[in-house]
């Protein structure tokens, strides 16, 4: 150590036993840094200081440089009178690891309380090998908060060889401390400690009996789940109910279907629909996913109280296990929809689960539902209305699209979508143009949408693919959906058209259409706005023109500056991807543009052609070039030569 | 609606026992380990009963108690102190610090049940 | 199919660099599991720009002028911070923390007020402060009110000192303070002088120890925005940080669902009546 070290660690040490509060702190914080151990005696004071800041500091300080040491100078605080300082040093000796666990051992044998429980606390949060070694002697300690508090925490970090040890204080009269023992021993598990644990499973006492049925939980085993399923089946099961029902989905989602044990749906299903609707909403949720864990079909009808629960989780939790348990009778939902006097809710979910059925009665149902004049089961009907419906229903649809109401003419929008049937468009199309309500037109065009690349024979296709949903409107409103090829002149007229967006849908069409050809594609590229000059450029590529297309490139560049980089870049990838030796000729000028991004897409494209002549040309560049472009350059020679 | 309850303590067993014991009884429970933990959970959250511990770290139950009376949105939000004291003096200082029942450790289910319902009419 | 029939899905390698060029800019980290994130709003852009790779986009942002960068990042933030965000903590602010503490300072003679906005970003939030100071300080003429926004990101301080913001950014701020402190800059709304003059901005980084030690005499500090992007011991640095540069008494506020508590309990707790505060 030299000097001036010793002379920087010396002010610190100072700075931290006089300065103010914030020197104080830096000073702290500086030590933490440079972990100096010289300083651990005005740390040891520092945990004291009247600034809760500066203790803090100190504590992390103190855990920065570690070491027994540490330890060693601080572990006396343990029995002062001031709380704050206990606490810290605690913490401090927690976070020192195994280092603290001698120290702390002995302390455990200190005759103040107070400082055997934060012994015993410090060990806990070390969680080491070593210092469950030294919790053992905990237990014997004759404060039950303490030997409580060990007993818990062993099991929690303990391995079977503590199953022994602790199974010996299972004889203990101490309520708490048998508590504490079984927790300890169901958290170690294994079948040792079912074993153990399953006699209190009829204490008398109500806190073991609880304290054991969570156990049985933590567990695991499948013979957890028998004696969880056995409880279940009793009459007089009560109070214990929720704790079981937590305890058994514990164990279950631990075991492997085939090994559940067997069970007898008829005896648990009394407690479970009780339990359903019962108890806090954690608990009412186990019990309703036990309906599905336990496959218990026979008995849907139990879950329908929960549709009208409070809790919109529970209640789609509910809806959930009723689906996937396919019940094979669906009058009493039928019931319920039709109910007025139940909660809109309950009769929503009720033509949910009917919608969700593959029972032959299911089309029967809806289609009443689709025909009532209510309107919670028309909307129910619409928003769950299934792919596979038959015609009949379909034709339902068409007077809710119109309807004054607009939650129905947004479910039936939504609907059509989903069925994505081609009968729909002489209906949505008309709709679309009227709709003011824009998330309604949203539906309509999505459900257009699906029509149309849904890829049968339909006329909504050509209006698809690159268009957002405006164009698509003003597409539907010029050129309509019956049969858009016999309107190939107009489309053509438009490419004329004084508005810009109107010429883009003309380009848009034609190219769905497959109908583009090279006179008009050049008339395009001539056009003064960017954005057509773009789509012509894509249109170029569904050419096809083979060796015509450099000709064509080339006089297209000549014929005028081509101004915009967007329309640049466009025509860089289509000459890319053309794969034609030429494009080099057209691309290599671009090397040159004063668009740095312009430029960087010209070195992309001679990369991805691959050709080396072009060498030379990149290397010259790389004198003036920016960060971005120097990596494209490095890049592009690096493959290029390699 | 399921009414909240707020479980004070500082040992994790007991905290447990009495929210199962009051789950049962069909209250939303929530747990905090210290007055202090409780304050911040109290002003992130409307809770309808406070059930709470005397001897912890950080913030007793009685300075929980008296923090809950002083505040505009707390103040009349029933709390039953749960303690391992039974001397009548105790039970004075809880009452004066504001709570409206004070139960003796262990407390029987039925007992603690029963008092959170009728403190909730 | 997506409702954007004309936007590509985008892989998750390709968003990277975007990732990568986001944090490089703008400080924000999106993991893995955030990327679905992104993806919606690069998707918005793309279309909006006629983008059809997400490498073409990439170079428009990196390279294309620097305004869309500016676009994107306000898509991905115009959730995260705007004028008069979380009206509760700020009521909790002006009409109880502050009260208390001007209070004081009348008593001792002190006039002065200094605020720190940790994590600015575009300025909102300094700029709120001083609004709803103004608006709850009944002898604000008497006060000299400073105060301070500092960001890790240089351009968006840059972006906070012009002070002219859109619609998105106003919605929630109250008709009556919008028409007072704001004026009608070309369809976009510009924050008066008199509110800017009172803010001064520069970088700063929170992980920085000795930049975090010049920052010192303030009555109230706001992390709101940033911390979560932080781990725990960061977290504590950070908040240590600030407990060092605020004046015995003074305020820390940060966002909703952080706790000072857990983080350093150097900080008093101060119960009012409808909210919870920490001073020093």
């Amino acid at each position: 150590m030299n000097d001036e070290h010793r002379h920087n660690v010396n002010r610190l040490i100072h700075d931290l036993e006089h300065g103010d509060e914030t020197t104080r702190r830096f000073a702290a914080e500086d030590i933490e840094f440079g972990k100096n151990f010289e300083a651990i005696p005005a740390l040891s004071k520092g945990l004291g200081d009247s600034s809760i800041a500066v203790a803090e500091a100190c504590s992390a300080a103190l855990i920065a440089i570690g070491g027994e040491a540490v330890a060693e100078a601080i572990v006396s605080n343990l029995g002062s009178e001031d709380v704050r300082l206990r606490n810290l040093t605690s913490e401090v000796l927690s976070g020192l690891g195994d280092a603290a666990v001698p120290i702390l051992a002995n302390q455990l044998q200190s005759l103040d309380r107070d400082v055997r429980k934060f012994a015993v606390d410090s060990l806990l949060m070390i969680r080491s090998e070593a210092s469950m070694k030294a919790l053992v002697v905990a237990l014997d300690d004759n404060d039950v908060n303490i030997a409580a508090t060990a007993a818990d925490g062993l099991g929690e970090i303990g391995t079977a060889n503590h199953l022994e040890i602790l199974a010996t204080y299972l004889t203990t009269e101490d309520q708490w401390m048998k508590c504490a023992v079984v927790r300890g021993i169901a958290s170690i598990g294994g079948p040792k400690a079912l074993r153990l644990v399953r006699p209190y499973l009829n204490d008398e006492d109500m806190v073991v009996r609880i304290t054991s049925i969570q156990g049985l939980g933590k567990i695991g085993l499948v013979d957890s789940a028998q004696a969880l399923l056995e409880m279940l089946a009793l009459d007089d099961l009560g109070f214990y109910g929720g704790e079981v029902v937590t305890a058994l989905y514990q164990v279950l989602g631990q075991l492997e279907r085939d090994h559940f044990p067997s069970v007898e749906p008829v005896q648990v299903i009394g407690n479970l629909s009780r339990l359903v609707v019962s108890g806090a909403s954690d608990q009412r949720m186990k019990a309703i996913e036990m309906f599905s864990i336990l496959n218990l079909k026979d008995y849907a009808e139990a879950l329908i109280p929960a549709l009208g629960d409070d809790n919109e989780d529970l209640r789609e939790l509910a809806l959930q296990c009723l689906e996937k348990l396919a019940p094979q009778n669906l009058q009493p939902f039928a019931v319920l929809a039709r109910d007025t006097a139940k909660t809109d809710l309950e009769r929503d979910g009720a033509i949910r689960v009917i919608a969700s059925s593959i029972l032959p009665e299911r089309d029967a149902l809806l289609l009443e539902a689709l025909q009532s004049a209510d309107k919670v089961t028309i909307k129910g009907a619409l928003s769950y209305l299934p792919i596979n419906v038959g015609p009949a229903l379909s034709r339902e649809l068409a007077q809710h699209l119109t309807s004054e109401d607009l939650s129905l003419r947004l479910a039936t929008a939504l609907a059509m979508g989903r069925l994505a049937a081609p009968e729909f468009i002489p209906l949505l199309v008309p709709r679309l143009q009227i709709e003011s309500e824009q998330d309604i037109k949203d539906a309509i065009d999505n459900a257009l949408i699906q029509i149309g690349s849904s890829g049968s024979n339909n006329s909504i296709a050509p209006y698809i693919q690159s268009f957002t949903q405006e164009e698509r409107s003003i597409a539907l409103e010029l050129y309509g959906y019956e049969n858009p090829v016999s309107r190939q002149k107009e489309i053509i007229a438009s490419l004329g058209d004084q508005h810009t967006h109107i010429r883009v849908i003309g380009l848009k069409v034609l190219a769905n259409l497959k109908l583009l050809t090279l006179p008009i594609v050049e008339h395009a590229l001539a056009d003064e706005d960017p954005t057509v000059q773009v789509e012509a450029i894509r249109g170029l590529a569904l050419l096809n023109l083979g060796d015509q297309l450099i000709p064509t490139l080339k006089s297209y560049v000549e014929y005028g500056p081509v101004k915009y980089e967007r329309v640049q870049v466009e025509l860089i990838q289509l000459l890319v991807r053309s794969g034609l030796l030429e494009a080099l000729e057209i691309i290599k000028p671009f090397l040159h543009s004063p668009s740095t991004w312009i430029k960087i897409e010209a070195v992309e494209g001679l990369r991805a052609i691959g050709n080396s002549s072009v060498l030379p040309d990149l290397q010259e560049l790389m004198d003036d070039a920016d960060e971005d472009l120097l990596e494209a350059l490095e890049q592009a020679i690096y493959e290029l030569e390699g | 609606m399921s009414k909240k309850v707020l479980v004070i303590d500082d040992s994790p067993i007991v905290r447990n026992l009495h929210s199962v014991m009051l789950k049962t009884a069909g209250f939303e429970v929530s747990e905090a380990e210290n007055g202090f933990d409780g304050l911040e959970k109290a002003m992130q959250s409307r809770y309808d009963l406070m059930v709470v511990d005397v001897n912890m770290p950080k913030m007793d139950g009685f300075t929980f108690c008296r923090e809950m009376r002083a505040s505009e949105e707390h103040k009349d939000v029933p709390i039953i102190i749960v303690s391992t004291e039974a001397e009548a003096e105790d039970k004075m200082q809880g009452f004066r610090a504001g709570a409206n029942l004070y139960l003796v450790k262990p407390v029987k289910a039925e007992q603690l049940i029963e008092n959170a319902k009728m403190l909730l009419q | 199919m997506s409702m954007f029939a004309s936007s590509p899905p985008i892989e998750i390698s390709e968003l990277v660099p975007i990732r990568d060029l986001i944090l490089e800019q703008t400080g924000m980290f999106f993991e893995e599991k955030k990327f679905y994130f992104i993806e919606k709003r690069v998707q918005k852009r793309m279309q909006a720009t006629n983008s059809t790779s997400v490498r073409e986009y990439y170079r428009l942002l990196k390279l294309g002028g620097g305004d869309e960068i500016g676009q994107l990042i306000e898509e991905l933030t115009t959730n995260e911070t705007y004028f008069y965000r979380n009206i509760p903590q700020l009521q909790s602010f002006a009409e109880e923390a502050l009260q208390l503490l001007v209070e004081e300072k009348r008593k001792a003679g002190d006039y002065r007020l200094r605020i720190w906005s940790a994590a600015c970003s575009s300025g909102e939030e300094p700029y709120t402060l001083v609004m709803l100071i103004k608006e709850h300080l009944h002898d604000f003429a008497r006060w000299k009110l400073e105060v301070v926004g500092t960001d890790i990101d240089t351009k968006i301080i840059a972006k906070a000192q012009m002070a002219t913001y859109d619609e998105r950014s106003v919605k929630d701020v109250p008709p009556v303070v919008l028409n007072k402190y704001f004026e009608n800059q070309g369809g976009r709304h510009r924050v008066r002088p008199e509110v800017t003059n009172l803010v001064q901005f520069h970088h700063l980084n929170l992980m920085d120890r000795y930049a975090m030690r010049r920052m010192q005499g303030f009555d109230f500090a706001f992390c709101r925005n940033v911390l979560i992007y932080f781990d725990e011991d960061s977290r504590k640095k950070v908040v240590n940080g600030i407990y060092d540069a605020l004046n015995p008494g003074g305020f820390i506020f940060l966002g909703h669902s952080e706790s000072v508590g857990k983080l350093s309990g150097a900080f008093k707790l101060v119960k009012f009546q409808k909210s919870l505060s920490y001073r020093k």
